[in-house]
């Protein structure tokens, strides 16, 4: 069961075993704010956050303030991501 | 054709995310310039740090994708990098961007994709590659290939 909730970000209050992120679209000016599983993947919440902000189709993942694109595979909290974390959706569809 | 007024509206709705997104990068300055239509956004190599204009003309956008072009020191061109989980660099050989976003990467522009049904089908071809179905989506991901590209020749 995976939990992608979009919040406003002075409600966000994750509980135990979730947490909650800003995330950053290009395509949009603003952030929104996310309520995630720790064990939910990267692949299924960034395609949450793709989908809350409009994306349709292709290969979303997210990529750190660091510029660390994180594991599709990888559960949020095997990628290392934290309470509060500012990512940024990214597409990982290769190129040539 | 598309009218350039039709094309010079579709980027003033897309223009307020290029400049929410280059305002995340200190290292981004983004301009555009109205009689010809074409995008610039000004870095730095973020390995070399060396100057580097990436710039979309954009006649015909929407219907057709940008012709993207990435200028270095003398011409030179991003050596493509290898993401983790990306199966391939968007910085091909021939000095252009391949992706479907990418106008230069069809065949009708000497491109080596002609295997992607015509440049008009931008927005829903190549299934797997690179998808950016805006500016500041494809200016994302310049910037997140970039970021790995070992250099520029």
């Amino acid at each position: 069961m995976t939990l992608s909730i979009e919040v406003e970000a002075d409600e966000a209050r994750p509980g135990h075993g979730e947490l909650s992120v800003i995330v950053f679209a290009p395509r949009e000016p603003d952030p929104r704010t996310f309520e995630f599983r720790r064990t939910e993947t990267v692949r299924d919440s960034a395609r949450a956050a793709a989908d809350s902000f409009g994306y349709e189709g292709g290969n979303p993942s997210f990529e750190t303030e660091r510029h660390v694109v994180l594991d599709r595979d990888k559960t949020l909290a095997e990628a290392g991501v934290h309470d509060g974390e500012r990512l940024h959706l990214v597409d990982v569809g290769g190129g040539v | 054709m598309i009218p350039a007024v039709v094309t010079a509206a579709a980027v003033d709705a897309e223009f307020p995310a290029v400049m929410a997104w280059a305002a995340r990068r200190p290292s981004w300055a983004v301009r555009y310039e109205t009689t010809t239509l074409t995008l610039y956004a000004d870095t730095i190599h973020p390995l070399t740090g060396q100057p580097i204009t990436v710039a979309a003309e954009l006649t015909g956008y929407r219907a057709v994708p940008p012709a993207w072009t990435i200028t270095g020191p003398n011409g030179s061109f991003p050596t493509g990098g290898q993401i983790p989980g990306v199966s391939g660099s968007i910085f091909h050989p021939n000095r252009l961007i391949c992706a479907p976003w990418s106008r230069l990467a069809y065949g009708e522009h000497g491109g080596p994709h002609s295997d992607w049904g015509g440049q008009s089908n931008w927005t829903s071809t190549g299934t797997g590659y690179t998808k950016a179905d805006t500016l500041a989506d494809m200016l994302s991901q310049i910037a997140m290939h970039l970021a790995v590209s070992p250099g520029m020749s």
